[in-house]
């Protein structure tokens, strides 16, 4: 049986995050990388840009051979995880072979969760969560005269622009009263909804799906309201979940996601989670929370490496949310606690906003720190802004200047206190 | 093994708030010297009228590169440049949330991310800034080029804080070698235990402790048995300015003469710093020491010091240079052309070596006023290979600090008077002169000079 001082299951943002940090700590230890996919790592959130054409499939990779060659690490791919037995520190893969680890952090990532319609089970309908997915999204797109996405998050949503770029006729429908909910607040929401819906998509929201069957060659699906939506193309984008019963009888606690502590410490010890497999200390927040991003997965990946390879000084501030998105020309962002209702625990807003050109600024405060910004095409650092929402830097006089310059308040603020 | 890379570095007491860095930037990357294109911002501070910059900080552990997700940002290990491969670039920008220092910005006009790439090596705002508020800092070249090597000398020496005998021992014999023996007489080396204590060495090389008298004399006799035993042993000297220019000088002159074949490193701290700071052959005009101490009779040492470098340089040694550990390339440089002409005959090196003990300093000022004594040209850099028959300056001595700001840094010159410093001034003025007279194009062949 082979042994390796570190084992990382996924090999995404926050597995790759992680295997950096170990070798950075460790030169010599060994680590092996294995992914249930038989290709080089690639990023769920490149999908929908192998979906839209902009990326050939063939072409996108988070790292190649040669990068794994030079960190001297192993990376298996197209091996997936069946077992963990923690108690003999072991991995069972799905060929059967079993590896042995020092250490071992669960990098798995999440799957696509759909909603419980009646007849969905029936009717041919696409996720987008693999290459896979994409390449045959992106066949059928072509195809297709009339697209469906259920879920008006940042995948639905992104997908809309691009059926709609195909010259396909789209419709969204979204549970809550807007799109984008909990990641824009209303008043960036309304806004983003006016660029689409000018754009042809129609957004269809605080609806349910009840039901769906096959029609006319194509499907139907029917809402709470009654109305009964035809489309020859069905995408599910209502959200994601880790699939962790390969977990099972390890002892290792999970809830919507493996519970981890702040250096990404599981119930178990020698076993680590990151990522969207992971349930994390948030930066706002007492309970450890289910929150997928990109940025919140490679700082958790990083954590996690630091501490499996004994840097014990690091401890993860917290998961914090972090999107941005682009749409019809414009971009826009969310940081922290940007779509916060003001009047909530002592937050005020500062909000400014106009059409022409489009420009959106949210600005979210908490005393006298930054916790939120949502911007639409503001010409900002966001990662300055995010930093200070980490950091809960006291802003005194300059948040009065923030409105007026945001950029330039960030960087002088940047370079006084930590640049 | 880590490695280390350039850096741009911005002196923000330099910097006016010109903007010539940012349209530098954007002309050379984009063609057009519009800010929007550059790569480097200008922040003004209202609190202080002081301006800060945004500038890719090329981090070691990039967290753009941990978020990119077509893989399109990679840290370039050769250059520790932070690369951006446009190919690959989405668009997504979630780059410009990963970072925290406002290093990767959305051009709007382009419509894609920019970062700063060093112009590959020489870049553009570096060259444009008139005020020398951007550097781009090379010290890593020493890093990259001896971080590898091992220091040859045990951690747990005593030197005192902020001794330049200590950095300079351990840098030295990391380059020398291990195939070395070291000899090192009384004085603070061998005080501070570079010899060894309690039957250990403190080197993990042979090292023995001669007499203040005779240091190149034995290692003289030690090359000559190696030699006869068909064993090619470098011997490398650390030795005092005592044991160089005083009580030393008898047997070292011989040496030099016989073209023993050793390296002699004079580590001038300008005093008998390990007895209580006497003066010696090599402390200058002027400087306070206890036995030159100022009072009402007597304002420091009377008589200039013996210019120990030139006199070896008049023995033929095969070898010489003046070296300062501020200038720790230079002084590289130097130690690989010493081994070299080690295995013909003498290399002597004199460093000066500030004490902060007994010259009086804050011992955080070391390297500083190691860098000033050359920057005023009280001692200036330079090198002789009898080979070549020349001496050359290896920094440049046109446009000196005025010798004032070396004197302000140290305690042992606090009491000059005008008068003293004029003189010191003079001399100053009058050692480059000589040294010009022997440099290049100028220098006669000293060997015409013997009877």
């Amino acid at each position: 049986m082979t042994l390796y001082d570190y084992m990382i299951i996924g090999c995404s943002h926050a597995g790759l995050a992680a295997a950096d940090a170990v070798r950075a700590v460790d030169p010599a230890g060994g680590i092996l990388l294995v992914d249930r996919e038989d290709r080089l790592p690639y990023s769920p959130t490149i999908l929908p840009y192998v979906l839209s054409g902009e990326v050939p499939p063939g072409n996108t990779r988070l790292r190649d051979e040669n990068a794994f060659r030079k960190m001297r690490a192993v990376f298996r791919p197209g091996e997936e995880a069946v077992r963990v037995m923690a108690g003999a520190q072991r991995v069972e893969l799905s060929s059967g072979e079993e590896i042995g680890y020092g250490k071992l952090l669960v990098a798995t990532g999440a799957r696509p969760v759909a909603p419980l319609i009646q007849g969905l089970q029936e009717v041919s309908y696409h996720v987008l969560r693999t290459m896979g997915d994409a390449a045959r999204l992106r066949e059928h797109m072509l195809a297709a005269r009339k697209a469906l996405i259920l879920g008006a998050g940042l995948i639905g949503m992104h997908a809309a622009e691009i059926f709609s770029a195909s010259g396909a006729h789209v419709t969204v429908v979204e549970s809550m009263p807007q799109v984008l909910p909990g990641t824009f607040d209303p008043g960036a929401a309304a806004l983003l909804e006016e660029v689409f819906e000018a754009h042809g998509v129609r957004l269809l929201k605080g609806r349910t799906a009840l039901s769906v069957e096959r029609k006319d060659g194509g499907l139907s699906l029917s809402l709470n309201t009654g109305e009964e939506i035809a489309a020859d193309l069905l995408l599910v984008a209502t959200g994601v979940r880790p699939r962790l019963d390969f977990l099972e009888g390890s002892g290792v606690r999970t809830d919507v996601g493996i519970l981890v502590d702040e250096r990404m410490r599981t119930s178990v010890p020698g076993i680590w989670a990151a990522g969207d497999a992971a349930q994390a200390p948030q930066l706002f927040g007492t309970e450890p929370a289910f929150s997928p991003t990109v940025t919140n997965a490679a700082d958790q990946g990083r954590t996690a490496g630091l501490d499996m390879a004994g840097e014990l000084d690091q401890v993860y501030g917290g998961a914090v949310i972090a999107s941005t998105t682009s749409f019809f020309g414009h971009r826009a962002f969310s940081l922290g606690l940007g779509a916060a209702e003001s009047g909530e625990e002592g937050l005020e807003c500062l909000v400014q906003s106009g059409k022409d050109p489009l420009r959106y600024g949210r600005y979210v405060f908490q005393g006298n720190r930054l916790v939120g910004v949502v911007g639409i095409s503001l010409d900002v650092d966001p990662g300055i802004f995010l930093e200070l929402i980490r950091r809960g830097v006291e802003l005194d006089q300059v948040k009065g200047a923030m409105g007026e310059n945001p950029a330039e308040t960030g960087r002088l603020l940047m370079a006084r206190v930590w640049g | 093994m880590a490695t280390s890379y350039p850096t741009i570095a911005f002196y923000p007491d330099q910097c006016d708030g010109c903007g010539k860095c940012v349209e530098a930037c954007a002309k050379a990357s984009e063609g057009d010297p519009s800010p929007e294109h550059s790569r480097i911002r200008v922040a003004r501070d209202l609190r202080d009228n002081s301006y800060r910059i945004t500038l890719c900080r090329q981090c070691a552990q990039p967290r753009c590169v941990s978020v990119c997700p077509g893989g399109a940002l990679s840290k370039n290990t050769q250059t520790g440049v932070v690369e951006w491969d446009e190919e690959r670039c989405v668009g997504c920008r979630l780059c410009t949330l990963a970072c925290a220092y406002g290093g990767i910005l959305w051009d709007p006009s382009r419509e894609k991310v920019v970062k700063c790439d060093h112009c590959g090596g020489a870049p553009a705002c570096v060259d444009a800034c008139p005020r020398g508020a951007l550097k781009l800092s090379g010290a890593s070249e020493i890093y990259r080029r001896w971080g590898d090597l091992e220091d040859l000398f045990v951690p747990g020496i005593s030197a005192c804080l902020g001794c330049n005998s200590e950095l300079l021992v351990r840098h030295t014999l990391r380059r020398v070698g291990p195939n070395t023996v070291v000899a090192t007489p009384p004085g603070c080396i061998a005080g501070v235990g570079a010899v060894g204590v309690n039957g250990r060495t403190s080197t993990k090389t042979p090292v023995f402790h001669p007499l203040l008298t005779n240091t190149a004399a034995m290692l003289a006799g030690a090359r000559r048995y190696y030699n006869r035993i068909g064993r090619d042993v470098t011997m490398l000297a650390f030795a005092g300015d005592g044991g160089t220019a005083d009580v030393g000088f008898q047997s070292l002159s011989g040496a030099a003469e016989r073209g023993e074949q050793m390296i002699y490193i004079c580590v001038d701290n300008e005093g008998y710093m390990n007895t209580g700071v006497q003066r010696s052959g090599t402390t200058p005009y002027g400087a306070w020491t206890s036995t030159t101490p100022v009072g009402s009779k007597l304002r420091g040492k009377t008589r200039d010091a013996k210019p120990m470098p030139l006199l070896m340089v008049m023995h033929n040694c095969e070898y010489v240079a003046t070296a300062s550990t501020a200038f720790m390339e230079d002084y590289y440089d130097k130690l690989d052309k010493a081994v070299q002409a080690s295995r013909r005959g003498m290399a002597y090196i004199h460093v000066f070596s500030p004490c902060p003990t007994g010259w009086r300093f804050p011992p955080s000022e070391l390297i500083n006023i190691s860098r000033k004594a050359v920057e005023t040209n009280f001692f200036p850099l330079w090198e002789f290979d009898l080979e070549a028959n020349r001496l050359r300056f290896t920094h440049g001595v046109a446009d000196p600090l005025p010798v004032d700001v070396f004197l302000s840094l140290i305690g042992k010159y606090r009491h000059l008077d005008e008068e003293q410093k004029s003189v010191i001034r003079r001399k100053t003025a009058e050692r480059i002169r000589l040294l010009e007279k022997f440099a290049d194009g100028e220098r006669p062949d000293l060997s015409t000079l013997a009877a």
